[in-house]
């Protein structure tokens, strides 16, 4: 009766010690994680703000038709999205510039040019290495949240946790265009485009498909971005012929201002013939 | 009794020189009006007519009314008719040149065009007027030239850059041409050249 009894004590120890690392396991492999990647362009172009004034630079004034940088504002981390990636997303982004006809050239920069909080110093270098006046900086802002559904139950037969998708995953995403005149230090437009990705993975593929969910969640985003910022671009055109107290335009580069003029000698020459000739005929 | 001969009032000249006033005078009307590629290019095709009515600083509007002004009013006074004419033509013809041919300019103002279109028409005109006037238009006709061969050789008193602008001469060259189109044009139509509605002769 004794060794029975301590038999099923020792069973009772062993399921409760079983359970207590199956636990642990679990916690590990499926517990509830939150991923979170962003850049700043407020970060990147005033990292010193809060001890330095921002210098206000005057109106802004626009070479037409200019010639416009693109690129993704700088992580201080890893980027969730590749070279590759970026490149792709932006040139999606700069086939919507080119289409305007103030805008004689976008180029794509890559990343490597863009020192973290680097700021109108890192802008200038850009600037002058490019030969741009304006530069359109892509900024992102990326939740992900992983949830786990009532068939991660199943998880607990080791089996389930390779074929049943019970995490439940979901990638929130912002992506924000801010077209920067770098002479002026101003701001011209912004345009933002968000995104909502859902999915459900097995514990063991989910870094793998959260990968894939934030391309995604990028790329849809992105697609959203482009008509907010059609529209910003057609607006800015707008405000640039109706508000010269906002912008002043000066034509150059592959265009100018014309003009018919006579010179002013020849013009009075001619009047004067024409006035005093028309009263020395009538006379005679 | 001594015959009066009353002259028209030239009210096309007035209004033409009126609104080259308002347009040099009010900001907001000269950036309605003036010549602007891309905006004609997101359907603002007015300003391909209208943009000889904007001069880009004073010193530019009063070289071209000193010349323009006197021979739209001859055109008003000895043939009333082909003031509209010739102005439409000339504008939409100078105008269209600069948008189909010289790409590269953005924007563009002056009655430069405007003016050499009536000069041309006002001297052709003349050749079949009184001896006197005959010489007046001839010597006309020969400075227009002289002009043009300064402007093809480079030659200029003023460097119109400091105001901002670059001169276009095709636009002078088209301006001339209508000139002398419509002056072909009322030749050959007529027969014989008409009878002025006022004197000169």
């Amino acid at each position: 009766m004794g060794s029975t009894h301590r038999s099923r004590l020792a069973a009772l120890a062993a399921l409760g010690f079983a359970a207590a690392v199956l636990t642990g396991c679990g916690a590990a492999l499926w517990g509830q994680s939150r991923q979170h990647t962003t850049t700043s362009v407020v970060d990147y172009l005033y990292p010193n703000a809060t001890t330095e004034p921002v210098a206000d630079q005057g109106i802004p004034v626009l070479s037409l038709p200019m010639r416009v940088g693109i690129a993704f504002v700088p992580e201080h981390n890893t980027s969730p999205l590749s070279e590759a990636k970026k490149t792709e997303l932006l040139e999606q982004v700069a086939a919507h510039f080119r289409k305007r006809d103030y805008v004689k050239s976008i180029e794509i920069i890559p990343s490597a040019y863009l020192t973290p909080r680097g700021g109108f110093a890192n802008l200038d270098q850009i600037r002058t290495m490019h030969g741009i006046e304006a530069i359109a900086l892509v900024s992102y802002d990326q939740k992900q949240f992983t949830d786990e559904g009532i068939a991660s139950l199943v998880y607990w037969t080791i089996v389930g946790a390779y074929v049943v998708p019970g995490e439940k995953n979901s990638t929130h995403t912002m992506v924000d265009t801010v077209i920067m005149h770098i002479p002026s230090r101003k701001m011209l437009f912004r345009a933002p485009g968000t995104s909502l990705v859902k999915g459900n993975s097995t514990p063991i593929a989910l870094s793998q498909e959260l990968r894939v969910d934030s391309e995604q969640g990028f790329t849809e985003a992105v697609a959203r971005m482009i008509p907010n910022l059609d529209q910003q671009l057609i607006a800015f055109e707008d405000r640039v012929k109706t508000s010269p107290q906002e912008y002043k335009v000066v034509r150059s580069g592959g265009g100018s201002s014309g003009g018919g003029a006579l010179d002013a000698g020849a013009a009075a020459v001619f009047g004067l013939l024409l006035a005093g000739g028309a009263w020395w005929s009538r006379r005679g | 009794m001594v015959a009066s001969r009353v002259i028209p009032m030239p009210w096309w000249t007035l209004g033409l020189l009126g609104i080259l006033l308002v347009a040099q005078g009010v900001p907001a009307v000269a950036d309605a009006l003036i010549y602007d590629r891309i905006a004609v290019t997101h359907g603002e095709a007015w300003r391909i007519v209208t943009g000889h009515l904007v001069h880009y600083s004073t010193s530019h509007l009063l070289a071209n009314v000193a010349a323009l002004i006197p021979a739209a009013w001859l055109v008003e006074t000895r043939h009333r008719g082909d003031v509209g004419v010739l102005l439409a033509t000339a504008a939409v013809a100078i105008g269209g040149t600069l948008f189909v041919a010289e790409p590269g300019i953005l924007q563009f103002g002056g009655a430069s065009g405007l003016a050499l279109a009536f000069l041309v028409y006002v001297g052709l005109c003349g050749l079949h007027g009184s001896p006197r006037w005959r010489v007046v238009c001839s010597v006309l006709l020969i400075g227009v030239m002289a002009k043009f061969f300064a402007e093809f050789a480079g030659w200029q008193w003023r460097d119109w850059q400091q105001d901002g602008f670059v001169p276009v001469v095709s636009s002078h060259v088209v301006g001339a041409a209508v000139g002398g189109a419509l002056y072909l044009w009322r030749i050959i139509g007529r027969g014989s050249f008409w009878r002025p509605a006022t004197g000169f002769r």
